[in-house]
């Protein structure tokens, strides 16, 4: 069969460039939908091609589907592989997909972060906006009680839905344990929320990934090559948290959900969520901003059934919670023993 | 009650699939909760505690689809398999096709049809000015469903379609039929001669379903959202309707529907009816105006008479609607002679705003004293308006009835439970409300109705009394919930029911005060 089909990629998300040069063999389709795919290299790595209006993420590659097609309709299915074709990729037999113009992309960095009370100002408009439109599924109810629950409280009245009201108790204790330093009962809470509720990204991890990306732009970190955070690292309470947080998703994610929510989560850890969520981030933090941050919210809720809300909820509380530990400022580092938990005998690693 | 675990290995649908699959296998009448869930330790955990975890769900992995099933009796897993089955046989290896896509965004939407030449938006209010922006930038016309827009937003909005030639109908226009197709709530209407531009939608629709009775028809009808006629916003969308439909070969008649306008309003819109070379009715609802003497302008205070004199400036018979029959009067004398002496207040319950203006106001010009929440709420008066004497009309569509609810002309349940509330307090002998037919409204209200007026009697009769019900039925002979059955259905579980709202209102004032003397007789036996 010849190829009837030739789209141009528009965009490649940074991580996934990173990757894809060193593709020497086929990857293969693991799951498809209408407008997309997953698939996973000979190495175990996964990523996806997509729609280019689904919007960018650090593992897609966007492309100019025409409308009315479906990935289905032409013979893409589990078990179809996309192989190099010269500067190309070929997927299937009937799809080349044109890499000559695609823009790598990344999400742009906050330049210039606003003061925390102006932050606190807009996380509180932001609510205030949403509360009437949250709706009960998911942990999509833990919207309006971001601020609560950063302070480790339960909120007065219980959220709506049976996976939101399980959530919030875990939430309280996940965040009670981040800014007390409590490794093990920071794994433990990350271990209750991983791979909890409704959708192929449970709601779960999409929480636990807007939370990392959050905090992680929001304070301004970024895990050095040795997977530590030098910035933070035993320095402040921010640096702990972000190293309790990154490893125990990193530890749960492999058991506890499954490989393309797994493969996303990888990314949060590092800092790396999709545009929607560094747009909205953006809003929050950024000092100068003419953007409109009720509708960068939109944008993000759009995504999946509760994926987006989920998501959001995740953000509102890990800038809330980031700004907190800032506020901590210089704390002292906690006991050795509570970090043995999670200490490795190399250079570099927590004395 | 059986429990029933059906899982697929490495199974990886999108979520909003998970979501409608586990919505249509609940639909089913023998599935009492189903739930398609990945299968994670937690997600096993969350079934096992809502009693939905069965052995083989627990053996599933995390990369697993698990479609959890409570069932009512064990007949009813094989229907439930099926359709598992034949929704994600039919996921997304399904053909490429229309049915198929489905855009999340303006720009995806206008690849897959560039020649749109109108936006619906329908998103909650927040939002809604945004996406309304990006559509007139993009060259559409904007149809903005969406209510909790600011008047700034309004004007601005308004203003920005103006500039670019395009029309800004809303927000909260719920209602449009634009060469014959219905947008939003609207009804089935036969091609015609009469032009509309309403700040109302359910006046607008009241009046081109009364037309249509009459076999008259519409060119277009135009919804421009209920505060286009403020002083803020002056009318424009309505001034730029009347112009289009001005220069709209196939309207010769227009007619402009409004509750009372602005001062400045009113004075731009006459001026722009004053050169009007096609004859306009306008039915200002309870303007106190000023009857213009224009050989072609036509000043109006009730749809009902809006109708009329439109039927009349095209030379066709004034249908059934404005009277009634000796089957209805016979009825309601014997309604009538059972309510008791002090148990004749008018309870109005409402979905559609303007016919519950219309019905106030046609209560208090027959010299009864009225109150509602349409009105500006007064200290120390109740949440709905009502005083301790006189009778109470409410809107339902007001915000505080339907915050986290769909709209009352699409769910019934708290104008029943309302219906239900009046029934029992020994002071209403008469029910009024309106019922809504059309497309986006309740499938088969009679469904809902029935059963609430039933329970109305049942709550009069337990404290000794009576209820009337009387329905202003606002629908078309082509709408999907078939006008005659709706009418049939209600009238047999024992209410009047008539097609004109004022009608409704006129009869429920003769039941207050026991006199049928001044209600209008068909001609002719009328059965």
């Amino acid at each position: 069969m010849t190829i009837s089909h030739e789209w141009p990629v528009a965009f490649i998300g940074a991580p996934l460039a990173a990757e894809l040069p060193r593709l020497e063999r086929a990857a293969t389709v693991i799951a498809v939908f209408r407008r997309s795919c997953y698939l996973e290299t000979a190495g175990g790595r996964l990523f996806c091609v997509a729609d280019r209006n689904m919007g960018e993420g650090p593992l897609t590659l966007g492309v100019d589907l025409p409308p009315r097609h479906t990935l289905g309709a032409l013979g893409v299915a589990v078990g179809t592989l996309l192989e190099r074709d010269g500067e190309d990729l070929r997927l299937g037999r009937q799809i080349l997909l044109r890499t000559g113009q695609a823009a790598m992309w990344q999400p742009r960095p906050v330049s210039n972060v606003a003061p925390m009370a102006e932050i606190r100002r807009r996380l509180g408009c932001l609510i205030e906006k949403l509360k009437s439109y949250v709706p009960p599924d998911g942990m999509a109810p833990l919207v309006t009680h971001a601020g609560t629950l950063a302070r480790g409280n339960l909120p007065a009245t219980p959220c709506p839905g049976a996976v939101a009201q399980l959530a919030t108790t875990r939430v309280a204790q996940l965040v009670n344990a981040v800014t007390s330093s409590d490794s093990p009962k920071v794994y433990d809470a990350v271990g209750s929320l991983i791979g909890l509720g409704p959708g192929l990204t449970p709601s779960g991890d999409d929480f636990l990934g807007g939370l990392m990306v959050a905090m992680l732009v929001t304070l301004r970190g970024k895990r050095g090559p040795g997977g530590d955070y030098p910035h933070w690292r035993g320095e402040s309470a921010a640096g702990v948290a972000l190293e309790n947080l990154a490893r125990s998703i990193t530890s749960h994610s492999t058991a506890k959900t499954n490989r393309i929510s797994a493969a996303l989560l990888e990314q949060a850890v590092e800092g790396n969520g999709n545009a929607a969520q560094h747009r909205l981030i953006g809003c929050l933090l950024e000092a100068k901003t003419t953007a409109n941050l009720a509708g960068a919210a939109l944008d993000l809720t759009r995504l999946g059934h509760t994926t987006g809300w989920d998501s959001l909820a995740g953000i509102l509380l890990g800038v809330h919670l980031a700004l907190g530990l800032k506020e901590m400022g210089m704390a002292a580092a906690p006991p050795t023993a509570q970090r043995d938990l999670f200490s490795r005998p190399t250079v570099g690693a927590l004395a | 009650m059986i429990i029933r675990n059906h899982v697929l290995k490495n199974a990886y649908r999108d979520s909003v699939a998970l979501m409608r699959l586990s919505r249509e296998v609940e639909s089913l009448e023998g599935v009492e909760q189903a739930n398609a869930i990945m299968g994670t330790e937690n997600n096993k955990d969350l079934l096992s505690q809502a009693g939905l975890l069965a052995q083989a769900g627990r053996s599933a992995g995390s990369n697993d689809l698990i479609v959890a099933l409570r069932l009512k009796t064990i007949e009813w897993e094989a229907a439930a398999l099926e359709v598992v089955q034949q929704r994600l046989a039919s996921g997304p290896q399904g053909t490429s096709g229309d049915s198929e896509y489905r855009p999340r965004t303006l720009e995806g939407a206008l690849q897959l049809l560039p020649q749109a030449n109108l936006a619906i938006i329908s998103v909650p209010g927040t939002y809604a000015a945004r996406e309304a922006r990006k559509a007139l930038d993009s060259g559409l016309h904007v149809l903005l469903f969406s209510d909790n827009v600011s008047l700034e937003d309004e004007v601005e909005l308004k203003r920005r379609a103006i500039d670019n030639g395009l029309f800004m109908l809303g927000p909260d226009c719920g209602t449009a039929i634009i060469n014959g197709v219905p947008l939003g709530f609207a009804n089935a209407a036969p091609a015609g001669r009469v032009g509309l531009v309403a700040a109302s939608g359910s006046g607008l629709q009241h009046v081109v379903c009364l037309l249509a009775a009459a076999g008259e028809g519409i060119s277009h009808g135009l919804g421009v959202g209920g505060r286009d006629l403020s002083d803020q916003v002056g009318g424009v969308m309505m001034l730029e309707g009347l112009r289009a439909l001005q220069e709209d070969p196939a309207t010769e008649l227009i007619v402009l529907i409004s509750k009372p306008p602005s001062e400045s309003a009113r004075d731009g819109l006459m001026a722009a009816l004053r050169e009007s070379a096609k004859p306009c009715v306008v039915a200002f609802l309870g303007d106190p105006g000023k009857t213009t003497n224009g050989e072609h302008i036509f000043i109006e205070h009730t749809l009902e008479a809006a109708a009329r004199r439109v039927l009349d400036l095209l030379g066709k018979e004034v249908p059934a609607w404005a009277s009634i029959t000796e089957a209805i009067r016979r009825r309601l004398q014997s309604l009538s002679s059972g309510l008791a002496s002090g148990e004749r207040r008018i309870r109005g319950l409402y979905s559609g705003g303007t016919l519950c203006y219309e019905a106030l106001l046609v209560l208090r010009e027959l010299g009864h004293e009225v109150h509602s929440n349409l009105e500006p709420k007064v200290p120390d008066q109740p949440r709905n308006g009502g005083g301790n004497s006189g009778h109470l009309l409410v809107d339902l569509g007001d915000d505080i009835y339907t915050v986290g609810r769909p709209h009352p002309m699409i769910d019934f349940r708290s104008r029943c439970h309302e219906m239900v509330q009046a029934a029992a307090d020994p002071d209403v002998g008469v029910l009024l409300i309106d019922l809504i037919l059309g497309y986006g409204a309740h499938p088969n209200p009679a469904a809902d109705l029935v059963p609430a007026l039933r329970e109305v009697q049942h709550r009069a009769s337990r404290r000794g009394g009576e209820v009337a019900c009387v329905v202003a039925m606002c629908g078309s002979q082509g709408d999907p919930q078939s006008l005659s059955r709706q009418e049939e259905a209600l009238t047999e579980a024992g209410a009047v029911v008539v097609h004109s709202n004022a009608l409704a209102a006129r009869i429920a004032s003769a039941l207050s005060r026991n006199d049928l003397s001044a209600l209008p007789q068909e001609e002719g036996n009328g059965e």
